[in-house]
């Protein structure tokens, strides 16, 4: 209490301390006021004061209090006006500090010439404490003021020690991406997806056994799956090669044209699927489905909670000790529920028959694009379907409407074929016997006018047939010859129709009808006295079959020919000739002058050249050069120079090309019975010409 | 107006009453055939909820998977428990070893569905004991350990008392969350 005056005298005292003495006069009232509440029951109240200290009540006696109050409102005023005094101070501090502040730059700039060192660490804590101070103030302009130098400053740090940066900011871009994550979740995967794959390829390139295997229980599931599949599928068809099913197969695959790979292939198509359901994963319950709209429809949520139940009760309790491994189907007498799984949700198919590899590749493209393209949606589903694009219904709908094209077009094509192949099983072999038949039927017509187009077969029954490829002829001829002729009539059908020519004719002796046989010697006889320089009669003995030819005959014609002609009729056996032939003959002579047998020259070119000429047009004519002499001299000298004149006309035949083998050489020494005696002798040497044909007899 | 469909479990011990509570709730949509293998069954309920809006409710459908009780043989598979929104988790009245075993059901459910899933405890077989039997003890502790727990029923699958309530209490707790 007694400290109390002394704390007022020294209000004159700076503010700090003038605040101390206003404190210590508080608590020295306080005390006093517990003192005197402890030694009397007696209190008065203090009402607040309208000033605004705070005020306890207290109860103390009116001059003490009257004189305090007094002290304590003279120290508030003498605050106040220190207070004044003090802010005038720091306004006129702070136009002199902006008067100094170029001074204080020179000094700066002068002294970091000197001792840069110093000069940073005693600044350094300034400007930290000026950033704290300033982003406290108003951190929106100290984010603007520091963002423009931001990005070169991370660039030349991350130039000068990138380790340092990566260090530092390392901690913060799992945060950083989680947070962003939180904000707006596409944004991420826009960004990072499209380096995905770059990323992944490059990393494969850089550690490829790593990567092996971080993606082994994945890929191998997968691949693990499909082979299974692929070598279920060959054991199948393996096993039912041999069966009954495996013959079926072979035989359609043959009747098709197509291989059986493929035939078993489209077996594999031989299915129908009855619905589809997208289910979630973990909850069962069902995000779209299909369900054909003519049948009961299946419910799907009861459907989807025992399917999701089975496969976990499959997952957890048979398959845990693989990993990675799914029930992939259910299978149930002829039909079967696929499940195919992905992150958040499955797909369960359900199909009658064994669904073909085809539509398992088109259901996983069909389910994969569906999860990449719908992820979001189904991995937030939470119970309402409506939540769910109706795009993934459209495509779940290509899954049920593919196979039903299939189906629809499926049954009319097996009966159509089924049909076709029972009418052709049928009918082929008719057509082909039909089709043979008329062929056969053809070459037999062909063969059979070829053989009437033949006047000496067409008489006979010859009967042309095609059998098993070959050309037959059957019937009766009275000679092998016309049995070789009727074979080589027909020669040319069998080639060219490539048959074998079999020749059945038989050569029987036929007895001849003589009146017949005598019929047509006359008739032959009277065609051939048609012919000019044929003048010819027939006899025809029955008894003997002889037929005898009399008449002439023009030497340019064959005696030989005509005999044969007549051999040829049935019943002759014997054909004598008598024929003449009608000889030309030449009457030219040559003459020789006395005791020569050298021809003139002129004669030569004229007599010897008609000779010869004649010769030629009668190519079996012969020609007999006889040589005649005079009778002056010996006669034997005459003789000899006859034949001398004979020979020399001879050589000169020759030596115009005429046949030696046709000329013949004869001389006279006696006259001829036209050579008169009493005419000049020159006429008497000459040579004459007798012309022949050796006579023949052909039997 | 759609249909929300949301799944919920029933678990409990082996004989507490899971099966006939959901057979009391669901009256005819219901199979007694238990998928024994599996040891679940699955039964579907619909109900109409009232929104804050007049004459405008929600269908919401109950997929209700009650999974077969845990015995000293065989635990739970805990996959079925996976994508529920809410889980009732059953006791017996009569035996208080099923009662002790509810922390239990209720650590499982929650480990594998931490997310924003719901809780009913219901304590069954309500007519076979006497009304005032001191179990508020355990209860207020469950309660107050698992903030999951929306509410505790004693029920009655042979009166049904409590049944709905608890189902559509459940349900509305599920869509409210949403």
């Amino acid at each position: 209490m007694n400290d109390l005056p002394e704390k007022t005298a020294d209000l004159e005292a700076p503010a700090t301390d003038k605040l101390d003495t206003l404190l210590d006069l508080l608590v020295e009232l306080t005390t006093t006021e517990e003192n005197q509440l402890s030694s009397s029951n007696s209190h008065k109240e203090i009402v607040q004061s309208d000033r605004d200290l705070p005020i306890k009540n207290y109860s103390i006696d009116n001059n003490f209090q009257e004189s305090h109050l007094s002290n304590l409102y003279k120290s508030i005023d003498e605050l106040r006006e220190l207070q004044l005094q003090s802010e005038k101070k720091i306004n006129d501090s702070i136009d002199t500090f902006n008067t100094l502040l170029p001074l204080i730059k020179e000094l700066i700039t002068i002294k970091t010439e000197y001792n840069k060192e110093l000069i940073i660490k005693t600044i350094v804590p300034i400007i930290d404490e000026i950033i704290k101070q300033k982003f406290l103030q108003n951190s929106q302009r100290m984010g603007a003021a520091i963002a423009p130098i931001l990005p070169e400053a991370i660039s030349q740090k991350i130039d000068l020690s990138p380790g340092e940066i990566a260090k530092a900011i390392a901690p913060e871009i799992a945060v950083s991406i989680q947070e962003q994550i939180k904000i707006d979740r596409d944004s991420i995967s826009k960004t990072i997806g499209p380096e995905m794959g770059k990323a992944i390829k490059a990393q494969i390139e850089l550690e490829k056994d790593t990567m092996i295997d971080a993606l082994y229980p994945i890929i191998g599931s997968t691949i693990s799956k499909y082979m299974a599949e692929v070598v279920s599928s060959i054991n199948d068809k393996v096993e039912n090669a041999l069966s009954i099913e495996g013959f079926k197969r072979k035989i359609w695959a043959k009747i098709k044209g197509v291989s059986e790979a493929e035939l078993i292939l489209a077996e594999a198509t031989d299915f129908e699927v009855k619905a589809v359901f997208l289910i979630n994963k973990t909850s069962g319950l069902v995000m779209a489905e299909v369900q054909p709209e003519s049948e009961q429809k299946l419910e799907s949520e009861m459907l989807g909670g025992m399917l999701t139940a089975i496969r976990s009760f499959v997952n957890d309790c048979i398959l845990q000790a693989e990993e990675n491994t799914e029930l992939n189907e259910i299978e149930y007498s002829g039909s079967k529920i696929i499940l195919e799984v992905a992150g958040y949700c499955y797909l369960a198919i359900l199909v009658k028959g064994d669904p073909s590899k085809k539509f398992i590749r088109e259901m996983r493209e069909v389910f994969s694009e569906i999860v990449i393209s719908h992820g979001k949606e189904i991995s937030e589903f939470d119970g309402d379907r409506e939540t769910i694009s109706p795009e993934i219904e459209a495509q779940l709908k290509t899954l049920v409407q593919t196979n039903k094209t299939k189906k629809k077009s499926h049954p009319p094509t097996t009966i159509i074929i089924i049909l076709i192949v029972t009418i052709a099983t049928i009918i082929s072999p008719l057509v082909y016997i039909y089709w043979r038949n008329r062929i056969a039927h053809t070459i037999e017509f062909n063969a059979a006018i070829a053989l009437e187009s033949e006047p000496e077969l067409s008489i006979y029954r010859l009967i042309p047939e095609v059998k098993n490829g070959k050309l037959i002829v059957s019937g009766k001829v009275p000679s092998d010859r016309l049995r070789q002729q009727a074979i080589k009539t027909l020669q040319n059908i069998a080639v060219e129709e490539n048959l074998t020519l079999e020749n059945k004719i038989l050569a029987v002796k036929i007895p001849p009808d003589l009146a017949i046989t005598k019929q047509e010697v006359q008739t032959l006889s009277s065609i051939l006295n048609f012919q000019e320089g044929l003048n010819i009669y027939t006899k025809f003995n029955e008894k003997t079959g002889t037929v005898e030819i009399e008449g002439s005959i023009a030497n340019n014609l064959s005696i030989e020919q005509i005999i044969t002609t007549y051999k040829q009729i049935p019943g002759v056996n014997v054909v004598v000739s008598k024929l003449k032939i009608n000889i030309p003959t030449i009457t030219t002579r040559i003459y020789f002058n006395s005791d020569s047998a050298e021809l003139i020259p002129k004669d030569i070119d004229t007599k010897i050249k008609q000779v010869k000429d004649l010769l030629d047009r009668y190519p079996k004519l012969h020609l007999r050069i006889i040589g005649h002499g005079d009778r002056k001299g010996k006669l034997s000298d005459n003789q000899e120079l006859a034949i001398k004149r004979a020979i020399s006309t001879g050589e000169a035949l020759k030596s115009l090309g005429a046949d030696p083998k046709r000329i013949h050489i004869s001389g006279r020494s006696k006259l001829d019975s036209d050579t008169l005696s009493d005419r000049p002798s020159w006429l008497n040497r000459y040579v004459s010409f007798e012309t022949f044909i050796p006579s023949t007899v052909i039997e | 107006m759609s249909i929300i469909s949301q799944k919920i479990c029933t678990i409990g011990d082996f004989g507490v009453g899971k099966t006939s509570l959901i057979r009391r709730f669901v009256e005819r949509e219901f199979s007694d055939e238990y998928l024994s293998t599996v040891g679940v069954k699955i039964s579907r309920k619909t109900m109409d909820l009232a929104t804050d809006k007049p004459d405008n409710s929600i269908k919401v459908q109950f997929l209700i998977w009650d999974i077969e009780g845990k015995t000293k043989f065989k635990g739970i598979a805990p996959s079925y428990l996976q994508g529920a929104k809410g889980a009732i988790i059953v006791a017996d009245l009569t035996r208080k070893e099923t009662i002790l075993n509810l922390q239990e059901h209720i650590d499982l459910f929650a480990s594998i569905n931490p997310k924003k899933t719901k809780i009913i405890l219901a304590f069954n077989k309500f007519d076979l004991v006497d009304q005032e039997k001191p179990i508020n003890i355990i209860k207020d502790e469950l309660i107050s350990k698992n903030n999951r727990i929306i509410s505790t029923y004693y029920t009655s699958a042979k009166t049904g008392e409590n049944v709905d309530n608890m189902f559509y209490t459940l349900a509305e707790n599920i869509i409210a969350e949403k």
